[in-house]
């Protein structure tokens, strides 16, 4: 039986009935701490209620957090940024200069006027020349680096097949090590090759070193994806505790 | 921080770089538009389109939940096209973003793709959202949004992080068709194992320059192509000196790995100062 949105708002009302008794016995119990981990817990089993399907409930919770998402961009607006990068060397530091930034910030709100619309992308080129000057130093700073270390010895220094002195000021390359730096220097090249738009990957030779840097590529991405979902089961137990232990206290929690 | 007065050398290959995709541009602009290889992933657009057509239901669109960058600004090229040909067919479309700057951007564009198909009324000022710039306030509500409006075709491309599956999963269970795309590695897994077709790194740049078909985008795709090649020449290069030097480390190191480091520059003018 599929639940109806106003079955599942009617349960919810008359759920509001024992929750309010039970925060109250929380905070009577475990005072203010007590109530918050009791609201947390009920925020949580609101928002995996969408599992089952979106319902008044999981609504009722989104519409808090983007609320309460407004009112911290807010906070954080003004305490991170504007007082303390603006009002404050302005107005306690008396460094005039920071005003010129004023009439770019009024500027954007001409996006508002019908007429004047056009006054509101003087700002936004601005900013765009800002974040392109920044992309060209930060090419440099990111991606010289990597071009250096992609440099790679194919010859061992030493022929065993490990290292016998693994300590990077060691500086031995064993056999292992140079075969590492081939698998490298492959997949590097396979995968640029990849990405190479400009032409078509007619010649077989060029298509099939595409298609090495596609399966490389995959392998990678089956890593990753291998190691980020391992992050994410960490981050379940660590709720599911929150929930048992620290919420319905159905154990000790870890000291 | 790198400074070009540290290394003249990256500076002037940074330069050469630059006047390759320059140079390209412009041939670009002069009317010799280049060849740009047609990616698998551009043939799902129209036909994710066409299912919510068919099923009368909106098209969903995200260009990440990053600000005004190059990688929203070529999401937004890909999602003019997409809101074209939905205008073509008077599909609804949905589009949500979570920056304030790319939300005024993102009306114009969409008002712009409407009036460039000659249907300017059907331009639903409420179709773009600026939903929250808090990264899992936006992840909710786009998730509700998905499951209320139970959208056909979603398009996600742009850069996405930890919410990357989460809107996945969601668009999945409502039974959407997906096309997702990023520059960011750690999440293209995500979206492969949980989208119908996935546009992969730079495949992005290359969709964006084919479906706008603007001369900027189509030349800097190939000016990009040369300096890949030219890196990868330096590669190479770098690669057969170090083993032909047998160099694992160490302080005797070949000219050509200083070249690209602090100083660089002077210790190529020193080397060519020992040879004479």
């Amino acid at each position: 039986m599929k639940l109806t949105d106003r079955t599942i708002g009617i349960i919810a009302v008359i759920c509001l009935i024992p929750i309010s008794f039970g925060a109250y016995l929380y905070y009577l119990r475990f005072g203010q701490n007590g109530l918050n981990i009791f609201l947390g817990g009920l925020v949580t089993l609101a928002v995996y209620s969408t599992l089952y399907r979106e319902n008044p409930i999981y609504r009722f919770v989104e519409h808090i957090y983007l609320g309460l998402a407004a009112g911290y961009g807010v906070v954080i607006a003004w305490s991170e940024v504007l007082s303390t990068q603006w009002y404050d060397p302005i107005f306690k530091q008396h460094q005039w200069l920071w005003l010129w930034i004023l009439p770019l910030a009024i500027m954007a709100y001409f996006v508002f006027s019908k007429k004047h619309s056009w006054i509101s992308r003087i700002p936004l080129v601005i900013l765009s020349g800002f974040a392109a000057g920044t992309i060209f130093q930060g090419f440099v700073s990111q991606y010289f680096p990597q071009i250096q270390d992609s440099f790679k010895s194919l010859r061992p220094t030493v022929y065993t097949l490990q290292n016998p002195d693994p300590s990077p000021a060691a500086h031995i390359l064993s056999i292992s090590g140079a075969i590492n730096n081939a698998i490298f220097l492959i997949t590097l090249t396979s995968v640029l090759t990849y990405f190479f738009f400009s032409f078509e990957h007619k010649k077989k030779a060029i298509r099939g070193y595409a298609q090495v840097g596609r399966w490389l590529m995959m392998i990678g991405f089956g890593a990753i994806f291998g190691s980020t979902i391992m992050t994410r089961f960490a981050l379940l137990v660590d709720r599911m505790y929150f929930i048992l232990i620290e919420w319905m206290h159905l154990g000790h929690p870890i000291a | 921080m790198q400074h070009a007065c540290d290394n003249w050398f990256v500076a002037f290959f940074e330069g050469a770089l630059i006047i390759l995709i320059m140079v390209r541009i412009i041939k670009s602009m002069r009317g010799s538009i280049p060849f740009i290889r047609r990616i698998p992933g551009l043939n799902a657009i129209d036909e994710a389109i066409g299912r919510a057509t068919e099923m009368g239901k909106p098209i969903l669109m995200i260009p990440g939940i990053l600000g005004l960058d190059i990688v929203s600004l070529q999401a937004l090229n890909v999602f003019t096209h997409v809101t074209r040909t939905a205008a073509r067919f008077a599909t609804p479309i949905r589009m949500c973003v979570c920056d304030a700057t790319l939300y005024t951007i993102s009306q114009e564009v969409i008002q712009d793709a409407y009036q460039a198909e000659g249907k300017p009324e059907l331009y639903d000022p409420d179709s773009v959202r600026f939903l929250s710039d808090q990264q899992f306030a936006f992840a909710a509500s786009v998730a509700g949004l998905i499951q209320r409006e139970q959208v056909a075709a979603t398009f996600f491309l742009g850069s996405f992080f930890a919410e990357s599956l989460i809107f996945a999963e969601v668009a999945n269970s409502v039974g959407a068709i997906q096309v997702a795309g990023t520059v960011m590695t750690t999440q293209t897994p995500f979206f492969i194992a949980a989208c119908d077709y996935v546009i992969i790194g730079d495949e992005f740049y290359a969709a964006s320059a084919y479906l706008s078909k603007e001369p900027v985008a189509t030349g800097s795709l190939v000016g990009q192509d040369y300096a890949k090649l030219l890196l990868t020449f330096f590669i190479v290069l770098g690669s057969i000196i170090y083993t032909v030097t047998g160099y694992a480390g160490g302080p005797h190191v070949p000219l050509i790995h200083t070249l690209f480091a602090d100083g660089g520059w002077n210790a190529l003018l020193h080397s060519i100062r020992h040879l004479f």
